[in-house]
């Protein structure tokens, strides 16, 4: 069960296996022409493997920083991150790419596929950079995710729900404790997107991999097996 | 391979994957640098043929070693060097002068190689040898340039190609030299032995008409060319200055269409490192590829111009430069190097803003317009700093070298201002009209008188 600060009980210490995403405490403040704007103010939450957690909030809410945050690809002010039970906070930049590219998988808005790959070699990227590329495991990803046939194309030949199936093909093949997805179905229609979704959260599952979606969408939220909202830089229940 | 350098070609890869994808801008940046490395290369490899062939003739009968004895009017009578011997002066005749050939024109040099001092002789091997005789004797043995012996049929000699003869030379005994210039009993200069005997009766008393001539004076094609090739280099500069202009958008555009691929390498666990030093690599390997083109082309380009410099400078300053472009490893390494020092210049401002954006920046419009707007801060100052400079030497400036400078100055600056201008024009371009007037309340302005 995922423990989120302030709406349940914070889960027994388990010593065997670190949980996929733990972040302690963390704060988060921007400086505006009317002073600083508090987004994150002592956020915790954990995820082990196979959880997943549907963050909403308004917009500004600081629902993709924290999302950031967790990926180490924006500083916290204080708190902390870990994944796999490795510390992403304090860690440098190398150590912080270290982890994302082991440990956390990315699903953005934008899809952000490399333009000039094919689908074939945009999905084995990570598992690439990671030194985990299995053709078999790929392969397989591919063929749940239905895009066995596109493996020649481009990114500008594909529809954008062929797209995010890609962008979520590429974050599983390298095998990640975490998926952090950023509004996966914002750019989609709503019938792409719930079956982008639907391959999303059981991909995942089937991987073993937590995962964290930021959404505004609160039926979207609701097929999650938690729910939590930003709301004046804390956690709530929805 | 190590998971680094596994991490590293993986990137690389999907970075030069964009080229594959732009074939057209991969052929702007690599014709850009190329032709500037092109420019400025082929000029040096006109400028080394050139100088080394003055170093040449000025090393060729010990010219820039031996002082010389000449007469004021030309001619230095033959009765004068055999009353310098005869006194105990180590001297040795030449004679030069044009003679047709086999139907060319060449400068015929006649030596005596009993008499000649040990530096005049170094440049023709031949003559230490057994051959001496036949160097002699009947018809008389000529020595040439290769490239002026593969041209040159001359029954009236035997010939034998030199690397160490000036282009358009041929070196003969004395006596044959004065057979085939018609100049019996005559010499244009006795070459003075360094190592003179002695107690020898002095100069005005044997020969009292004849000057001596110290040895850089005679020998001094360097420094009447400089001017000549100074000219050179300064193109060739230009060129390939404007050439990295080309090189600089060219690499510009592709950061600039980048970005996006950029955020999602930092997303997806690229280091910054890694991806900076994959990126200088990506430049590396481009500018090695378009440096090397860029020599073929600029050798290419020396070949075909050299036959008609080496004319003008024999023309304009009688140096005996050959029509033949040889090739110098140096010259290569060193066109290498300006095409690899050309690309990094061109794309290093790139490179720096990558290196300090956060891994998000890069694709936000916003932080990439306000490095760059710094970016083009930094080049108007730059361009201001060139301005002035350019103006000091206007005022101040002295000679040939200040006036190429005060060219390129200009130029620069002009070219370094254009991207601060057109930003500052399309700024003021960009900004709202102004609300109606009279926001007050205030009546609405008078319409135009009508027309008539």
């Amino acid at each position: 069960m995922a423990y989120i600060s302030g709406m349940s009980a914070q889960p027994a210490h388990d010593d065997t296996a670190a949980p996929a995403l733990r972040v302690q405490g963390l704060r988060k403040s921007f400086t505006t022409s009317e002073g600083p704007l508090t987004v994150l103010d002592g956020v915790s939450l954990q995820l082990e493997r196979g959880e997943s957690l549907a963050l909403t909030g308004e917009s500004g809410s600081g629902k993709s920083t924290l999302l950031h945050i967790c990926a180490g690809l924006e500083p916290a002010d204080g708190g902390t991150v870990e994944i796999d039970g490795r510390a992403m906070s304090g860690a440098s930049d190398a150590g912080r790419a270290a982890l994302r590219r082991g440990g956390v998988g990315l699903v953005f808005q934008q899809f952000n596929l490399i333009p000039s790959l094919t689908v074939a070699a945009n999905l084995s990227f990570q598992a690439r950079l990671a030194g985990r590329h299995d053709p078999d495991f790929t392969a397989d990803l591919a063929a749940r995710l239905g895009i066995e046939a596109l493996m020649r194309r481009y990114p500008e030949q594909l529809s954008g729900g062929q797209q995010q199936r890609v962008a979520v093909g590429r974050c599983l093949a390298a095998r990640p404790a975490l998926v952090l997805a950023d509004e996966p179905t914002g750019n989609l229609d709503e019938a792409t997107g719930d079956t982008v979704l639907d391959l999303l959260l059981d991909t995942t599952s089937e991987a073993g991999a937590a995962l964290l979606l930021v959404t505004h969408s609160p039926r979207l939220a609701a097929r999650c097996g938690a729910r939590a909202h930003l709301r004046a830089g804390r956690l709530d229940a929805p | 391979m190590s998971p680094a350098t596994s991490m590293a070609a993986v990137t690389l890869g999907a970075l030069l994957s964009h080229w594959r994808r732009n074939l057209l801008q991969l052929a702007m940046l690599l014709m850009g640098l190329a032709l500037a490395t092109a420019l400025w290369s082929g000029v040096q490899a006109l400028n080394a043929e050139a100088r080394s062939a003055y170093a040449r003739a000025a090393g060729f009968l010990g010219a820039a070693e031996l002082s010389r004895l000449e007469h004021p009017q030309g001619w230095v009578a033959q009765a004068d060097y055999v009353a310098l011997r005869r006194a105990g002066w180590l001297v040795s005749p030449v004679l030069e002068g044009r003679a047709d050939l086999g139907g060319r024109r060449v400068t015929l040099t006649g030596i005596e190689p009993l008499t000649a001092p040990p530096a005049s002789v170094a440049a023709a091997p031949a003559l230490d040898g057994p051959d001496l005789a036949g160097f002699f004797g009947p018809p008389g043995q000529g020595f040439a340039h290769p490239e002026t012996a593969r041209t040159l049929e001359a029954p009236q000699i035997t010939l034998t190609a030199d690397e160490a003869v000036p282009v358009g030379t041929v070196l003969v005994d004395i006596g044959v030299a004065q057979r085939l210039l018609g100049a019996e009993g005559r010499l244009s200069h006795l070459l003075l032995h360094p190592d003179q005997p002695r107690g020898v009766p002095p100069l005005e008393t044997v020969a009292p008409g004849l000057r001596l001539i110290p040895p850089d004076a005679s020998a001094d094609l360097a420094a009447l060319t400089d001017s000549f090739h100074l000219n050179l280099t300064a193109f060739g500069l230009l060129a390939f200055a404007v050439g990295l202009f080309i090189v600089h958008a060219a690499i510009g555009l592709a950061f600039e269409q980048r970005r996006a691929v950029f955020r999602t390498l930092r997303a997806l666990g690229v280091p910054l490192r890694t991806l900076t030093g994959v990126l200088a690599a990506e430049l590396m390997v481009l500018a090695l590829v378009a440096g090397a083109a860029g020599l073929v082309l600029g050798y290419g380009v020396a070949a075909l111009l050299l036959p008609d410099v080496a004319a003008s400078l024999r023309g304009l300053y009688g140096a005996p430069v050959p029509g033949e472009l040889g090739f110098d490893p140096v010259w290569a390494g060193a066109g290498l190097a300006m095409a690899l020092g050309g690309a990094l210049v061109a794309g290093g401002r790139s490179l720096w803003a990558l290196w300090h954006l956060p891994p998000l920046a890069p694709a936000q419009p916003r932080a990439w317009a306000v490095a760059s707007a710094r970016s083009l801060r930094r080049q108007a100052v730059a361009a201001g700093g060139l301005g002035v400079t350019a103006g000091a030497l206007a005022l101040w400036g002295q000679g040939l070298l200040a006036g190429f400078a005060l060219l390129a100055a200009l130029l620069l600056a002009a070219a370094l201002a254009v991207p601060p201008v057109l930003a500052g024009v399309l700024a003021l371009g960009a900004r709202p009209p102004p609300g109606p007037r009279g926001g007050g309340g205030g009546a609405a302005p008078p319409p135009p008188p009508p027309r008539r």
